[in-house]
Parts: C-alpha cells; structure tokens; sequence
C-alpha cells in the first residue's frame, strides 16, 4: 500500500548511532547500511540474517531490485530509506494492523515484512518518477505489476466491475483488477507509453472521469479493451502473471553455478540456438523457468529441458544445481544428449519437464542416464519408454500418459507434442512432463 | 373527514396563520429592516450536476447531500430594494456517481460549491417579510478526495433565485427561511478531455437577518 500519511522520522545522528535502535515511532529496528539507493533497518527479531542477506547482502538486494527494475521505469536517482520488519510489526509501523507492508511516500520510507518487496518499491519508484498520486486502482495495479520471482499476483475477480474498482480504496477488486489492468496495458503497450498514461492519469476517484482520460489518451474505449483482456480464448491458459524486466545477465551453461541470490536473483536464458537448456535443481528444490511478460506458465521440475530457440523472454529463478547445453530434447533419438538423472528426483514434482514451442505436431527424444540404483522405479509420460534407440521393438510399444513403464536402467523416451490451432496462434509452448515413480 | 385530509388542513391553516401573523406583527410592531444589513443562513443542499466529457465517453450526473453556508452583506437602496454581496459554501459529502446506468458511491469525497454573488432582494411588502430575488457571480468547485488528498478547483458563471420570509424576533433580528436555486456552469481540462458541467444546487436556509 502506498501512503501519504506521516512517517517516523529517524534523525541523522540516530541512524549513524551504533545499533540505532527505538528512534521515533517505528517499532525498534538496527541500522544496518546504507548504499547508494536505500538506507537499510531491520526489525531486531530477524536478526541474525541469514547468510544469503548477511553484511552487505541484503543491501546488494536491494540495488540489484533497484537497476533490474530502473531498466524499465528509469527511476532517478534517489535514498529510500526501507524497513525490513516481522509481519507482526508491520502494522505497528504502518499505523494500520491489516496492513501487510506499506510505502511513505512523502517521507520516501518502505516498511515491508520481505526483502526485496517488489509491491512496495514499485509503489517507490514510481512516487520518485512523479510524485503524484494515481487512484489506487492504477497505483496499487503498477506495484502489482512488475515482479520477479514465484509471488503471484493478487487474483482478480474477474466478473467483478472495473468501475467498482475505480471508487474502491483496499479491496481484492482494486489489487487484482488494478494488476491485471496494468500488466495488460504493459504488455500491449510497451512501458514508456503506459508510464507516460500513468502520469497524467486522474487523481480522483471517478469512474466515468478515469474511462473518459483513458479514452482521450488511447483513443479507445476501456471498456472494449477490458473485454480484451479478461477474455478466455478457449485451449488457451489464461496466465497473468507479474512482468519481470529481464536485465539481469543470461546464465552460463556447463559452468559451474554460483548461488547468490542477493545479485544474481534470476538468469535470463542464453541463445543456444536449436539446442536445449537443461536445468537440475538442487536437493529437494525445483527448477523454475518463467515468462519474462508473465503472460505463459512457469515451467517447473526437478529437470527442466527448454528448446526455446534464442531463449529471449524467459528467465530462470535461482538457485540451481547445474545448467547444461547439448541436444537433450532432439529430433532423432540417436542425436539426443544424454541427461543425467538426479539422484533426488522422486522428490520432484513434477519430476522433469520438456518445453518446446507450439508446434503442429513434433516427436522429439531424450536420452536419460540412470546413475544410481533402481529398484523397481516407473516412469509415465512419454509416448514411448525404450532401454535402446530402437523403438520398434515390443518392448518399447507407443504408451498411454499416464502407463507407468518399469525402467531398469537408462532409457530413451519419446514425446509426442500436438498444439492445437489456439495454442499455435497465441504462441503457447509445449510442455510435457515424465514422472518416476516407484 | 379522513385523517390525511384532515392533516392537510391542518396544516395549510398553521401556514397560513404563521404568515398572517408575521405579517401582522411586523404591521403591529411597523418594524422593517432598513438600511445596512447583514443575513447569515444555513441549511441542507442538494446537488444534481451533469458531467460532459468533450471526447463523447459516457457521460455523468453526480447527486447528493451536504450542508450549505449563506452570508450576505448589503444595504436597502430603496424602501423595497436591497443591494448585496452573498457568499454561499456548500458542501456535498460523499455524492454519488452515474454513469452508463450504473450508480457508484464516491466515499470519502467532499464536492465544494462556493458561489461568490452580486445579489437583489425584493421586499413587495416589507412589514410582511416576504422577499425574493436572484444573484450572479462566481462559482468555484473543488473536488476533494479526503483519502487520496488531492484537490482541484474550477470555476464558472452562477445564477441564482431565492425566495424567503423573515419575521422578527427582536429589535434588530429577524428570523426566516429561505429556498434557493442555484444554476452553475464550469469546464475543466485536467487531467484530459476536456469536459463541461452544469450543476443545480437546491438550498432550504434558516435565516438570521441583523440591520
């Protein structure tokens, strides 16, 4: 939430005080640093940090939050001064106990129960492009838009009146139909034309004043528009999740992984041409490679293999085991890398996930080392489950998804992928899943 | 007799009888105001206003509620005519909005209409305290979103018509109501289109008329 209100004002000498802990009214927090944007407290509760935000991490969190989303908003430069409570102090500090973390505008200050939190920089950055302030609807919807990570946006309620959003103050209409509304309007109009909308937008509450502005400035209807968006193309997943800005760095395959996700929060996806990117999470962790629009399902598992071309508009969360490159989704099996199974993969869910893009229909192998001790593992999903490449054996019999196949050692499998005439047009990858099980 | 007619006589003969013998203490007494006088009223509004957007988007008519404050300062130029300056704050609360035949609750909003007048009060018979006249001036509207914390003012042309009675309740006091109509026009180009309103404010004042 954004505010206008006051603040709790922390006085120079008591922030460069050592442990500057009970200044003003703010529940106590202990300076911790300050960087070139952000002057950091936290709540005593959470302290130690743990490793990931310890000495300058968490810091480092924040700028990197801060030039990710500066490539999209070009915020100027400024000090915002951020507060990372326990929820149960964030009311206090917000003066509202249903508070679930707040922004200060006036004051420029963030007290949020997470770091980075996304909502309230957001909300921050966009105060600091034009210290104005836009209904909530459009507000909260922009602090709801853009986001890295697995925090889904607040669901909108789709049969819910837009208009009755405009009026509204803090409601599940203003946060989800204002984030859907925005990141639809981002994503059809490019950002700089959204941001320039955004800043001339009304600040009253007025439906038919915020339809009339919006109409005057896009020369189309809202309403029309709002059809739009909220339409369900029937064979097409509706997914509307937050926009991520992608700037950070393409992950390096058949490197070795560092793990720090205070600077490297996310990779975008190297070109790798027509090869395949295969990600192994760590132990008892799931890979994750998303949309950068948030317009396409994550594809998660235990092993992801994307063949997405140059791998443009997508990134994967960290932290991960290993990424390796080579024909592991190939179009001959004889060609098909070999991937190595992970020792944990029954703890998966699902276990490995191949993403290819919508095709008409495409059959494509892997080839799937077994390194550890099988006793008595299945795996269902694929078209075929074969010990060899030679697929026209009994054994290796065109299966149903969910047949469960016994698999004694390394196996090839088969995919058969078939996008239908919707999902070519919108563009919708293909995924396909093989699970173990035993 | 049935009750409702009998309630309706009723109360035309205590109307009746309250004017008549106003006017007859006025005559009794042959106290009128005269000279400079000072009226200070206040008393319930309602507001209807039409919003046109120049870009042909729906248009909106805000309604509501709020309370109205009256002062007005001026001088008997003649036995029957005064001359005056009014200045009239009106503000609705929380008016609601419709558009495209769906109706919205602007909560915490205060829609100010503040009328700056040159206005004319007729007294066809002073000792009965009947008085009408009208007013032009300025209006100024300033929308404010209590939450929000912004405001913003426009401003147009206003007409106004009012007719009242006032009776004394002591040497130099009179006590009275008044109604009024209060016509606006205002235009606004911010934030964009540009866009037109023409509002009503329809005021019932209890008046205190010092001289």
């Amino acid at each position: 939430m954004a505010t206008g209100g006051g603040s709790v004002w922390v006085p120079l000498s008591c922030a460069l005080a050592v442990a500057a802990i009970g200044c003003g009214g703010n529940p106590p927090a202990v300076f911790v640093g300050e960087s070139a944007h952000f002057r950091l407290y936290v709540d005593p509760a959470l302290m130690p940090l743990p490793a990931a935000f310890d000495g300058d991490n968490a810091l480092a969190a924040l700028e990197t939050e801060w030039a990710d989303v500066a490539t999209m908003l070009k915020t100027p430069d400024c000090k915002i001064t951020y507060y990372w409570y326990t929820p149960e102090h964030i009311g206090i500090a917000c003066d509202d106990t249903t508070e679930g973390g707040c922004t200060k505008e006036a004051e420029m200050e963030i007290d949020a129960p997470l770091l980075p939190d996304a909502h309230e920089l957001n909300h921050a950055y966009t105060y600091l492009r034009s210290p104005r302030r836009p209904v909530p609807f459009l507000a909260e919807g922009m602090a709801e838009a853009i986001g890295c990570g697995y925090e889904a946006p607040i669901p909108a309620p789709f049969d819910a009146d837009w208009r009755e959003a405009i009026v509204e103050l803090r409601s599940d209409k203003v946060y989800g139909l204002g984030g859907l509304f925005v990141r639809q309007m981002i994503r059809r109009y490019g950002i700089d034309d959204f941001l320039r909308y955004y800043e001339q937008s009304p600040e009253r509450r007025d439906p038919a004043l915020f339809a009339a502005n919006f109409e005057s400035f896009w020369g189309v209807a809202l309403d029309d528009l709002w059809a739009d968006f909220t339409t369900v193309v029937p064979g097409v997943p509706f997914v509307d999740q937050k926009i991520c800005p992608c700037s950070l760095p393409p992950i390096t395959p058949d490197a070795d992984v560092v793990t720090d996700p205070a600077r490297v929060p996310y990779w975008t996806l190297p070109d790798v041409g027509d090869g395949t990117l295969a990600f192994t999470a760590g132990r008892y962790q799931a890979a994750s490679v998303r949309s950068c629009a948030g317009d396409t399902d994550a594809v998660s598992g235990k092993a992801v293999m994307t063949r997405l071309g140059s791998g443009a508009g997508w990134y994967v969360m960290a932290p991960l085991a290993a990424v390796q490159t080579g024909a592991f989704v190939a179009e001959r099996c004889a060609d098909a890398t070999h991937y190595t199974l992970s020792p944990d993969v029954l703890v998966g869910n699902p276990y490995l996930t191949v993403t290819i893009p919508a095709t008409q229909a495409s059959t494509v192998y892997l080839a799937i080392d077994v390194p550890f001790p099988l006793d008595g593992m299945k795996v269902a999903g694929a078209d075929a489950v074969c010990p060899t490449c030679d697929f026209d054996q009994n054994a290796c019999r065109t299966l149903t998804r969910t047949t469960t196949t016994p698999v004694t050692g390394n196996f090839y499998a088969r995919l058969q992928y078939d996008s239908s005439d919707s999902e070519r047009e919108y563009g919708v990858v293909a995924t396909q899943d093989l699970t173990f099980s035993r | 007799m049935r009750d409702r007619s009998r309630r309706t006589l009723a109360l035309a003969v205590f109307a009746y009888g309250a004017v008549t013998s106003g006017a007859a203490w006025g005559e009794e007494g042959g106290r009128v105001h005269q000279g400079r006088i000072v009226r200070i009223a206040a008393g319930p509004t309602y507001l209807h206003e039409s919003w046109h957007p120049s870009a042909g988007t729906g248009d909106a008519v805000h309604t509501g509620w709020g309370p109205a404050l009256d002062v007005t300062v001026g001088k008997f130029v003649r036995p029957r005519l005064v001359l005056a300056g009014s200045v009239q704050a009106a503000a609705i609360i929380d008016r609601d909005e419709t558009t495209l035949g769906m109706t919205y609750a602007l909560d915490d909003t205060i829609h100010f209409v503040d009328t700056l007048a040159a206005l004319v009060d007729f007294y066809p018979d002073p000792a009965r305290g009947l008085h009408a006249g009208g007013a032009l001036g300025l209006a100024f509207v300033t929308e404010v979103d209590t939450h929000m914390g912004g405001s913003q003012t426009s401003w147009g042309p206003v007409a106004a018509l009012h007719v009242g009675w006032e009776r004394f309740i002591s040497r130099r006091w009179s006590a009275g109501g008044m109604f009024r109509l209060s016509l606006y026009h205002y235009g606004t180009d911010t934030p964009p289109p540009e866009a037109a309103s023409n509002g009503l404010l329809v005021t019932v004042l209890f008046a205190f008329t010092y001289d």
